[in-house]
């Protein structure tokens, strides 16, 4: 496990349906340590089924998906413990709203973790500090902006110490205003050298944050390449059709 | 033998004395009713076919019936079934507990059921197993759903209670119409105890509102 030669995730030929609606054919892709690998596509090209499958929250109904070596098998007892390595982000944050926000990330460290209550809490206070949080650390969810929970959902996963992070349209419920300081967040983890799968509508984030593009239309991979490749010379009509109405609007 | 109509304060004292074995006889099978009723509710709230069916049998069976009927059931079938009698006391509490079980499962199943699908996705992309995701995520967010209207069934569950008398169980309108039978004023009596029913229910939900106050003060809100 974690050889440098083996992709820290590798996606074979997945398949996913709803009833008789096909949401994912055929997708495969790798992703290596370090790598940020954005997504987009327009909606209804099963951006978010796919990356809600990288963490068995969705189940693939063929196809098979490779964490770190391990294989990931969402009807399994122990796909709690691949979890453990795969952050995600949500669109809607999803605090929880029960819990202040220091709880909110120490929660999952104790109980699955099993980190002492201080070294949590020595964590969670670190990891608000580099948000840019610390004084909310006793505020509840509903207390804070969206993009102070967002921020804060952030945190919580990286508390796992995640070996790779999933985000899912991070910004897509925030105020315009509010999407610049997320960002921020998340460039700097690029920076740091985290391995992220995001998927967004954020084109010029996409284009200036990522390593990799993967454009996705009708449940399948259009094309996939670096960034300044793919947004401004972009092989396949579907991309560039694509690409004009978002970037000429 | 005291053949005076009048009500004495051993008449009285004999009313406390019922009043305290409703009180007991009802918090415990609140208590009892409460963990039942919470497996039960859990169970309704399964996504498991066969379980979810049992415990929607079980709820619907009880909640179909009178509870005069199910203590008479209890009373006279349960002796039959286990092969010797067991005392009024456990009778009336295994006839109100099966009840209340009932009635808080589907309360429970609908807190359970309110917790946003988000907070169950979160719980689980943080590594939890099922079991943690339910007792530190999912059960602490349905119980601000479930505590209203448990207190309002816990406050039908004591009027409810003096149905028990029926059984010949002592409790406070049996022992009230004993009372009656020496000393031949109904109506007084049934009055006073009455308003000890209302004393105790109002009080009661005074209670509630409280705790109702302080969950939500917890949320931030």
């Amino acid at each position: 496990m974690g050889n440098n030669n083996v992709p820290l995730l590798q996606v074979k030929n997945i398949r996913k349906n709803f009833g008789s609606l096909q949401v994912l054919d055929d997708i495969s892709f790798d992703v290596n340590k370090g790598e940020v690998l954005t997504i987009i596509g327009p909606s209804g090209s099963g951006k978010t089924t796919m990356l809600r499958c990288i963490n068995g929250l969705e189940k693939i109904n063929g196809g098979e998906i490779i964490i770190d070596g391990e294989h990931l098998n969402p009807n399994s007892k122990d796909v709690h413990k691949i979890r453990e390595n795969v952050g995600f982000i949500f669109q809607r944050f999803n605090l929880f709203a029960h819990l202040t926000v220091l709880d909110n990330l120490t929660i999952a460290q104790k109980i699955v973790k099993k980190r002492k209550d201080k070294e949590a809490k020595e964590v969670a206070a670190d990891l608000l500090k580099k948000v840019g949080l610390s004084d909310k650390l006793n505020s509840y969810p509903s207390q804070l902006s969206g993009g102070q929970q967002q921020r804060v959902a952030i945190a919580r996963s990286l508390a796992m110490d995640p070996k790779l992070l999933l985000m899912d349209e991070i910004t897509s419920s925030l105020d315009p205003e509010l999407v610049n300081e997320v960002l921020e967040v998340v460039k700097e983890l690029a920076v740091g050298g985290m391995t992220m799968i995001l998927v967004t509508h954020e084109m010029g984030f996409a284009r200036n944050v990522a390593s990799r593009v993967i454009f996705m239309a009708d449940s399948k991979i259009v094309e996939q390449g670096k960034p300044d490749k793919l947004f401004s010379n972009p092989e396949h009509e579907r991309t560039k059709a694509f690409l004009n109405k978002i970037l000429n609007h | 033998m005291n053949t005076n109509t009048s009500i004495n304060m051993l008449d009285w004292l004999f009313i406390l004395e019922g009043l305290g074995i409703t009180l007991i006889l009802c918090l415990c099978s609140m208590v009892l009713g409460s963990i039942l009723g919470v497996i039960i509710g859990v169970m309704r709230a399964s996504n498991i076919k066969v379980v979810n069916y049992l415990s929607w049998i079980y709820v619907y069976i009880i909640r179909g019936t009178p509870l005069l009927m199910q203590l008479f059931l209890v009373y006279y079938g349960l002796p039959i079934l286990i092969g010797y009698s067991i005392s009024a006391f456990s009778t009336a509490l295994i006839g109100l507990t099966l009840y209340a079980a009932a009635y808080l499962a589907e309360i429970v199943k609908a807190g359970i059921q309110s917790v946003d699908v988000g907070q169950k996705e979160a719980a689980k992309a943080l590594g939890m197993t099922h079991l943690q995701e339910f007792i530190y995520i999912v059960f602490p967010q349905a119980l601000k759903v479930i505590i209203p209207p448990s207190a309002g069934f816990f406050i039908a569950l004591i009027k409810d209670s003096s149905l028990v008398s029926a059984i010949g169980f002592m409790e406070l309108t049996r022992s009230s119409k004993l009372v009656i039978a020496r000393t031949f004023q109904p109506f007084t009596i049934y009055l006073i105890v009455a308003l000890v029913y209302f004393i105790v229910c109002y009080g009661l939900s005074k209670l509630s509102r409280y705790v109702e106050g302080g969950l939500a003060a917890n949320y931030g809100k």
